[in-house]
């Protein structure tokens, strides 16, 4: 991180064409920011990205948010810029844990998520990506979610894998759940 | 004895192919030494390879007694002229790499192979082994090659992972 640099992370969602992209990339490039990461995806046919950017110390919010003006009006977006305390560009934390990767597969029912992810929760795991979907018929929708974590070290991972095994259970759902070691080379 | 310098990519010599060891003298040893306190001046470090030192011999050093959590293993190995000669039992497995500092990395690898190299003394040997020591294993031979985890990834946001700091 270059502490003379302001960092923003920056919304985008509206409804997906061709060249959304390229626009508000040029827009950046215009503007001499540098993005420095980004994740765009469709949800629904909504287009969502998620950028994060340096640029000179001169610029705010307004001046970041001005510069997508022309993109926003031609293509009918949303653009949210907020601003990053350089503690939070990058994430920091003492304590690593071990990576943990959790498959789920069935019938969707009402509260899947949130059954899981709370008792992810209450053991203090930290999920780092989520993604999900519901597919199949309307009258027979079946729901599957992929979730990765880091699980601190002092966490019983054999009690916390009976536990979503007990979960899996009373959801009637299958949940895979693999605990895996970094190999530092 | 000292430790040596890691290089980090994008330094060039990364990305070069290591030449074979020819002669085992105490050139040799004296490299060894240095490179053996090397690996073990890195908390966890499972491997290395020598051209992570800048050194562009075909050597690897493999611990996996170094890991976080215990794993079968050989102990220290060191692996000269190092040649996968069977692989199985493919897994996707993350993986972090002292040359790349920032990031791990979901790299498929095989779970078992056979490998066979030269020891210290340029004896041949043949090791079969599994799962972690494997998977450091073929790790540490790409960088021999040339070869760094960023070549296996296809998308960054699925396979790439901001490491977090200790």
């Amino acid at each position: 991180m270059n502490e003379s640099k302001n960092y923003f992370a920056v919304f985008v969602l509206g409804t997906d064409s061709p060249g959304i992209v390229a626009d508000i990339s040029k827009a950046l490039f215009e503007l001499g920011a540098n993005i420095n990461d980004s994740s765009h995806t469709i949800i629904g046919n909504q287009f969502a990205m998620l950028l994060l950017i340096s640029t000179e110390p001169v610029y705010n919010t307004e001046t970041i948010q001005n510069a997508f003006q022309i993109v926003t009006q031609k293509r009918g977006l949303t653009v949210y810029t907020h601003q990053l305390r350089h503690e939070d560009v990058y994430r920091k934390s003492s304590e690593p844990g071990q990576l943990c990767v959790i498959h789920l597969y069935g019938a969707d029912k009402p509260g899947i998520v949130y059954q899981v992810t709370s008792l992810l929760a209450k053991n203090s795991v930290n999920i780092t990506d989520l993604s999900t979907r519901r597919f199949g018929s309307e009258s027979k929708p079946i729901y599957i979610m992929y979730l990765e974590a880091e699980v601190p070290n002092n966490i019983d991972t054999r009690k916390l894998g009976s536990d979503l095994n007990k979960l899996a259970l009373s959801l009637n759902v299958e949940i895979k759940y693999e605990l895996e070691e970094v190999a530092s080379l | 004895m000292a430790v040596l310098q890691i290089l980090e990519y994008p330094d060039p010599i990364l990305k070069q192919l290591s030449k074979e060891v020819t002669n085992f003298n105490s050139s040799l040893e004296t490299f060894l030494k240095d490179f053996i306190e090397t690996l073990n001046s890195h908390k966890y470090c499972v491997g290395l390879a020598a051209p992570q030192t800048g050194n562009l011999q075909r050597i690897i050093g493999i611990d996996i007694s170094r890991a976080r959590k215990p794993h079968l293993n050989n102990g220290l190995l060191i692996l000269i002229n190092p040649k996968i000669l069977e692989v199985s039992d493919f897994k996707i497995v993350r993986e972090g790499c002292l040359s790349i500092p920032d990031f791990t990395a979901n790299v498929k690898r095989a779970m078992h192979i056979v490998v066979a190299y030269q020891n210290a003394k340029g004896e041949a040997k043949i090791l079969s082994t599994k799962d972690f020591e494997a998977h450091a294993i073929q790790h540490e031979i790409d960088h021999l090659d040339g070869v760094l985890f960023l070549d296996k990834i296809s998308n960054p946001a699925s396979d790439l992972f901001r490491r977090v700091r200790y």
